[in-house]
């Protein structure tokens, strides 16, 4: 019976040659953009995830004393973790199996110099080998590759601990008339003392060093100062850090502040899907080790907003795109398959009193739209890979809100995606035929023999 | 021509039949009350003007249609009682449909057509399938048009195509709609020719309507219907 209801569905595609056309066209193309618009739902995401997560340095977890990411700014001393804290942190983590990469990070903020000129910066401090480890990450280089590399200059990991070495905003460099990163210095250069920031040349000897000084106030109340190396200049992952971001060894800056504490721990995980199982797992031990901290994933608005909102926006856009589309088809499917029902009742009344029941005409239906769909989504995919292949290699950048330098227009559909597109393109097939069918199999047979459908 | 011949035992028997259609604010009283037996073998017609209800008896032997009241029994089983899917079973198995304007699948061969009704009877293999379908259409005379499609055909040839399907899945009874209405003389003569020797052939009950007076010599019993109610 089946190979015979198939038969006569692929046969019945062949009626309404130009009608089958448009709707197969219509599927086809929904199809198509479904693939294209979630390739491009992917690649953002996955672009500002790894943005946040190894750029930014925002763990998979990040661990804080309790308030600590409201307080801390305020009241650091109170509500940061200490030696002994971090200490109960690595006893934990280190009973764990997923923890690929871990460390604290310092925050703080004070103001740097060039001898002539001082303005505000905000730093993070970080051991510089987690941050090569983070850098050189597998999924930094598959998803922002260029973005890993410096703008000059070399990472923090590079230099020892002893040259006091800092990686500065682009923005930053540029306030402070840096022109040169410590590599870029000839090997026999001395400091460059400027005594009269008003002399023809202070602007020249300012821009062919690259010595600074950062100015905080520590935590023990006092007024601290630092000379530094810049060894790199960055593009600053936060747009509103862009003139002000300076990244630190982890030890630069808690001498800076003197103090041993950082203001959060992260950890980067091996398989980040077990994301939740990890934190209620640390959340437990923390407690059972007495530690009363706050845990926050990667996602979470208060330690990613960037992430969290962009991607809001995203699938919020891609959502309302996604029902136009949706609606598209839908309407072309039903306008199609009840053209094709009032154009064959009366050879539904046929097959009826021939002893095709209610749900066989039903079927005979859903299968010619499957078949239809099917052949469609065939080249849609078609279609999406060749105009994938196109928009990549084009190479169009552009500025969503919030990214500094801009993405690279590149629609990376990821193989489950795909599926669910033609999950999603069936079922509306599927669903819309037995619509437009539900009518027309609850007729009477002796009406529809009389073409009374038409 | 009057004279019945009951051949075989009752196999149908349609009592009290009302049935009334509405059209707008008004009522249509298509049957009246309508009692009737078919016997096995049978070669019938039901004659009337248009609008005597002549379609809307076969349809309610037929089981495609209701009635509002009144009982149908086939084989001793009250179809009125039946679910759909039931009636679907029936009309399969045990009835044949000709119709007025032939109502082939334009997509499917001949050969297609005449196996429509067989593909949906899980009792029937697919080597009986093929062997029934060539004998309907050697039966027809249409054995070297099998793989024809109904549009390479004439109309007389395209209702021998239907007599075959309705005869392919050997259905204890036909039901002809007004068959010849839709072919030239010649050609009826032809249809009629081959259905009364299908109903010899075969001993298949059939019944049909018709306005053709040259078919009314020729059948062995004619009803005629008259504003819903049987007179002969």
């Amino acid at each position: 019976m089946s190979a015979g209801k198939w038969k006569l569905a692929l046969r019945n595609l062949s009626r309404n040659r130009r009608r089958n056309f448009a709707t197969g066209t219509a599927i086809a193309t929904g199809f198509a953009a479904l693939i294209a618009l979630g390739g491009f739902v992917n690649r953002t995401e996955n672009h500002l995830r790894v943005y946040t997560v190894y750029l930014n340095r925002v763990g998979h977890i990040n661990i804080y004393k309790a308030d600590g990411l409201d307080k801390f700014s305020t009241k650091p001393r109170l509500y940061s973790l200490d030696e002994t804290d971090v200490a109960k942190i690595q006893q934990v983590i280190s009973e764990l199996d997923n923890i690929e990469i871990h460390g604290g990070q310092l925050i703080g903020a004070g103001i740097v110099g060039n001898g002539c000129r001082t303005v505000p910066f905000v730093a993070k401090g970080i051991d510089p080998k987690v941050d090569l480890q983070l850098r050189n990450h597998a999924e930094m280089r598959k998803w922002v590759p260029k973005l890993r590399d410096f703008s000059r200059g070399a990472g923090l990991w590079n230099y020892d601990e002893q040259l006091g070495g800092i990686v500065v905003s682009t923005g930053l460099a540029k306030i402070l008339g840096k022109t040169v990163v410590n590599d870029e210095l000839p090997k026999d250069q001395k400091p460059v003392l400027v005594v009269n920031c008003a002399a023809p040349d202070a602007k020249d000897k300012i821009a062919a060093d690259t010595n600074v000084q950062l100015v905080a106030g520590s935590w023990s109340g006092m007024m601290a100062a630092q000379d530094a190396e810049i060894v790199a200049t960055f593009v600053s992952a936060i747009p509103e850090l862009a003139n002000s971001a300076v990244e630190t060894s982890l030890a630069q800056l808690q001498r800076l502040y003197d103090t041993g504490s950082v203001t959060f721990y992260s950890l980067w995980l091996k398989d980040p899907r077990q994301l939740k199982q990890n934190i209620s797992l640390i959340k437990d031990r923390l407690a059972a080790v007495g530690l009363k901290a706050d845990i926050y994933p990667w996602m979470d608005e208060n330690v990613a907003p960037f992430y969290s909102g962009t991607m809001q926006f995203v699938y919020v856009m891609v959502s309302f795109i996604t029902f136009v589309l949706a609606a598209v088809v839908v309407l072309s499917i039903f306008n199609s398959a009840t053209m094709t029902i009032i154009e064959r009742s009366q050879e539904i009344g046929m097959m009826r009193s021939l002893g095709f029941t209610r749900k066989q005409i039903r079927e005979l239906f859903v299968m010619e739209m499957l078949l239809l769909a099917a052949f469609s989504i065939i080249t849609g995919g078609i279609v999406a890979t060749l105009g994938i292949l196109l928009v990549n290699n084009l190479g169009v950048t552009y500025n969503p809100p919030g990214i500094v330098g801009g993405m690279i227009l590149k629609l990376i559909p990821n193989l489950k995606i795909v599926l669910q597109s033609g999950v999603i393109t069936l079922s509306l097939a599927v669903a819309t035929t037995l619509i437009a069918v539900r009518k027309v199999v609850r007729t009477n047979i002796a009406t529809l023999l009389l073409g009374s459908q038409r | 021509m009057t004279n019945v011949t009951k051949t075989g035992e009752t196999f149908v028997e349609l009592k009290g039949i009302v049935k009334n259609y509405r059209l707008g604010q008004t009522v249509v009283s298509a049957l009246r009350g309508v009692s009737l037996q078919l016997h096995r073998g049978e070669f019938t017609a039901v004659i009337g003007a248009s609008g005597s209800g002549k379609s809307t008896l076969l349809n309610m032997i037929g089981c495609i249609d209701d009635p509002d009241s009144g009982s149908i029994k086939f084989d001793g089983v009250e179809v009125t009682q039946l679910s759909d899917d039931a009636k679907s079973h029936l009309r399969n198995q045990k009835i044949g449909f000709i119709f007025q304007s032939f109502n082939l699948v334009p997509v499917l061969s001949v050969e297609e057509n005449v196996e429509l009704p067989l593909l949906i009877n899980p009792t029937i293999s697919v080597s009986e399938r093929t062997e029934r379908v060539a004998s309907a259409l050697a039966d027809v005379g249409l054995s070297s048009f099998m793989k024809n499609r109904p549009d390479q055909l004439s109309g007389g040839q395209r209702q021998r195509v239907a007599i075959a399907r309705a005869l392919a899945g050997n259905p204890d009874l036909v039901l002809a709609d007004e068959p010849t209405a839709n072919l030239d003389s010649q050609n009826s003569a032809k249809i009629i020719d081959l259905m009364l020797e299908l109903n010899s052939k075969r001993r298949v009950t059939f019944l049909f309507s018709t306005h053709d007076a040259n078919l009314m010599n020729r059948v062995s019993r004619i009803v005629n219907i008259q504003d819903g109610v049987i007179r002969t």
